[in-house]
């Protein structure tokens, strides 16, 4: 996680002028502006819009997000979820510009945070506006954490570093925010170390660092993937509850459909490197509109369904993202293709039966199409 | 699940522990003294029916993969007996041994590390035939063309290296390899949890048929109630080492008597937002407890719902529950059981289910 993607060569003029660079009083006092309540003009948080991000490597041109597009609204859960490797976490880190180049590079797009394209930011400014207004939360908390520094000095040096408070202030901060995370005695652990920590433990104090700085924006990619189911409700239901209090928008990547049905408003389905269905929760699950959710979702038992005979699955592997086909990428896989799914690209595309901003990539359920 | 067919005059349960224990030392200080145990396994009667799968799910750390592997003798006991087809394992000699492993083998979860890298496809299930003298020359080829054929892979993938192979393909390899000394009984150790999603079901799939053709017996482990609960005639759940509820699926899903099992099932996130929204959930507080030093009492009692409900009562501190039936071919170690049975915390009935949307 390291090196700042920068902003593509054809960037025009930066939203913040030059001279203004947020280390000076004047670009401190245009970040604290982002975030401003009576200068939204009913625009959302976060508009992504046709992001692609290539990498490239000896075997060619990896095309892990093409052309992804979609919105977050101001204190909204919203899932990505899709399979191993469909382009979640780069995406996420897209919008975060915290995708490293070389081999990556993002080839187009905007992403527009509340307001601002952040592609058209120096790194230095992306930098402040990133630990000021966007945290994050990865999978691998050990990874992200240092095993050197205490737990304490980790939050509080994030706060400092963020909020200009005081050292005593800041140590207060790291407390407040650990018993906010649900860590009991919090005052006694800011000294402990990071493997001083269970696993859910270790993910709370990853939560607390995202939040040390009150961000907009809390992006959490499979923060629960490596713990126990039990474990994984306590997280989830942090999550929950302090979105609703702080009234933060979250962007929560992961691959259980469960997870997703239960905490987000909106969710995306990817799948190699594309958006392919998006939507309120309850159509993305009630009346999926392109195959491959439908059989992601019957693909797994489930808990509320009685079992018996054999599960329906998806047969194939996921395609290489090293020049993927032009066309429907799901087509080798999918029960329904038919000629023109090999031939051209399905768009997505509104579903306007359906709730609000309802959209799927399939020939097959376009207006006139053959799947009922 | 189709009924399960036992070959005839072959009563009696293939896999059996009893009392079965566990504990690996605690080291410390310059001269590496023992400072005390982690009880990994403490205690674990089950038995299991020839052609019968038994599941096995609860929190990381509680001992299943343990119990598993101690079961087939691939980690040794530190009290209790294992048996396999009426006899005791510890008393077999090294060479009863080796003829008796043949019969039971074990599917590793990461289907990256249980791959030797350096070894083509053919030559990966090839191996055991060869150790236990299986066959040789153009038999043995066959065996493995007939093989990878069987998982669903097509045998010119036998010249090839594991890197050359997705995931599920790679666990395939695993299973083919299992399946290679014509075992009766397979621990299956998390097998499809470091898959994808879409793949998770083509193994699952492939393993409920290889059930069905060769009638064999699993271990079933697994994190995911949902899936076990797909594969399992009966399912058992451990927490720290200890078996605390056993019973027929069906039966324990539906009416599970362990507040333990409450709080697994109830954690499970359900794929509709409408089932979702509905639920009820018991959170457990807190983390597990160190194996090392189990609480007194009910080894549960510092995380349990249903005694924080009750007022705490004293027995649950002091007093370690015995494994009780509580119902037909049902067994759980609870004092309050009959209270448990009767909450209905956790439990998703597919009734309460919005009916899917039929396109
Ligand atoms: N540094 C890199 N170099 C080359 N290719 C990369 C790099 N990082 C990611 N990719 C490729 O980009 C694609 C998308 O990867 P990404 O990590 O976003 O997947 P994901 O959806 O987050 O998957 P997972 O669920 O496994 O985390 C993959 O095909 C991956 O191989
Ligand atoms: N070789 C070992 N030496 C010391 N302790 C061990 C060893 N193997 C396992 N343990 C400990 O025994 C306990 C049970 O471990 P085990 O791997 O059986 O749990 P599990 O239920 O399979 O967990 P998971 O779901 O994470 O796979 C844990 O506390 C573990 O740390
Ligand atoms: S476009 Fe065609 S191949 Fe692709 S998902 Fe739709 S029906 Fe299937
Ligand atoms: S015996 Fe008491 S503490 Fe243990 S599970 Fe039952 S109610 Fe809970
Ligand atoms: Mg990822
Ligand atoms: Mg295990």
């Amino acid at each position: 996680m390291s090196g700042d993607g920068g902003a593509p060569a054809t960037a025009a003029e930066p939203r913040l002028p030059e001279a203004a660079h947020i280390s000076t009083p004047e670009g401190r006092r245009l970040v604290a502006q982002i975030g401003d309540e009576a200068d939204r003009h009913g625009r959302k948080l976060l508009e992504v819009r046709n992001l692609s991000t290539q990498f490239f490597t000896p075997d060619g041109v990896v095309h892990a997000v093409d052309e992804v597009d979609f919105d977050l609204d101001y204190g909204e859960t919203l899932g990505l979820v899709g399979e191993s490797g469909c382009g979640k976490s780069v995406t996420a880190l897209s919008i975060a510009r915290l995708v490293a180049e070389p081999p990556g590079r993002i080839v187009g797009g905007e992403v527009v945070f509340d307001g601002i394209d952040l592609l058209r930011l120096s790194s230095e400014e992306m930098r402040l506006l990133r630990g000021r207004r966007i945290g994050f939360v990865f999978q691998d908390p050990m990874s992200s954490l240092n095993p050197t520094m205490t737990v304490g000095r980790q939050i509080s040096e994030s706060a400092a570093a963020h909020l200009g408070l005081s050292r005593p202030a800041a140590s207060t901060r790291a407390a407040d925010l650990l018993s906010m995370v649900g860590i009991p005695r919090p005052a006694d652990r800011l000294g402990d170390y990071p493997h001083q920590f269970s696993g859910g433990m270790r993910q709370r104090v990853m939560i607390a660092i995202a939040l040390a700085c009150d961000p907009m924006l809390l992006i959490a990619d499979e923060p629960t993937t490596a713990l126990d189911v039990t474990v994984q409700a306590q997280i989830m239901e942090l999550l929950r509850s302090l979105s609703e209090r702080l009234r933060t928008a979250v962007l929560l990547i992961t691959h259980d459909l469960g997870i997703a049905a239960g905490m987000c408003q909106r969710v995306c389905v990817m799948y190699a490197g594309r958006i392919v269905e998006r939507g309120l929760v309850d159509d993305i699950f009630g009346r999926p509109r392109m195959p491959y959710t439908r059989a992601l979702l019957d693909s797994r038992p489930r808990l509320d369904v009685e079992p018996g005979g054999r599960l329906r699955t998806i047969e194939g592997f996921p395609p290489d993202l090293v020049d993927p086909r032009p066309a429907c990428r799901f087509a080798p896989r999918c029960a329904h293709r038919r000629a023109v799914c090999d031939e051209a690209k399905p768009d997505l595309t509104p579903r306007p039966a359906d709730g609000e901003g309802h959209a799927a990539r399939c020939w097959g359920t376009e207006a006139g199409g053959w799947i009922p | 699940m189709d009924p399960v067919t036992h070959p005839a005059g072959a009563a009696g349960p293939l896999v059996e522990a009893d009392g079965l224990m566990v504990h690996f030392p605690i080291l410390g200080g310059i001269l590496q003294r023992r400072r005390g145990s982690v009880r990994a396994v403490d205690g674990v009667s089950l038995s299991i029916q020839r052609g019968e799968t038994v599941g096995l799910v609860g929190e990381s750390g509680c001992g299943k993969s343990t119990l598993g592997r101690a079961m087939i003798k691939l980690r040794e006991p530190t009290g209790g007996s294992a048996r396999f087809d009426g006899r005791d394992l510890a008393r077999l000699s090294a060479r009863e041994l080796r003829r008796l492993r043949r019969r039971m083998q074990i599917i590793f979860q990461d289907p990256y590390g249980s791959l030797d890298p350096r070894m083509s496809v053919g030559d990966i299930v090839a191996e055991p035939i060869q150790t236990h003298r299986l066959a040789s020359g153009r038999a043995k080829h066959e065996r493995v063309r007939e093989l990878l054929r069987l998982v669903g892979l097509d045998p010119v993938f036998a010249a090839r290296y594991p890197h050359e192979f997705s995931g599920g393909q790679r666990q395939r390899i695993g299973v083919a390899r299992a399946l290679a000394v014509e075992p009766e009984f397979i621990v299956c150790d998390e097998p499809i949890s470091a898959l994808d999603v879409s793949i998770q079901g083509q193994v699952l799939n492939l393993l409920i048929d290889l059930r069905r053709e060769l009638g064999l017996t699993y271990l079933f482990i697994a994190h995911d109630l949902a899936v076990v609960r797909h594969v399992s005639d009966r399912v058992g759940v451990m927490y720290l080492g200890r078996l605390v509820e056993i019973g027929a699926s069906r039966r324990v899903y539906a009416l599970p008597a362990h507040p333990d099992t409450r709080a697994l099932l109830s954690a499970v996130p359900v794929a509709d937002p409408a089932v979702e929204r509905r639920r009820r959930r018991v959170i457990l507080a807190g983390d597990v407890p160190s194996p090392a030093n189990p609480p007194p009492g009910c080894r549960f009692h510092t995380r349990c719902w249903l005694y924080e409900r009750l007022g705490r009562p004293e027995n649950c501190r002091t007093v370690e529950p015995e494994l009780r039936p509580v119902g037909a071919d049902q067994r759980a170690a609870c004092h309050y059981a009959e209270a448990a049975l009767t909450s209905d915390v956790g439990v998703v009935r597919p009734a309460d289910a919005a009916p899917r949307d039929a396109h």
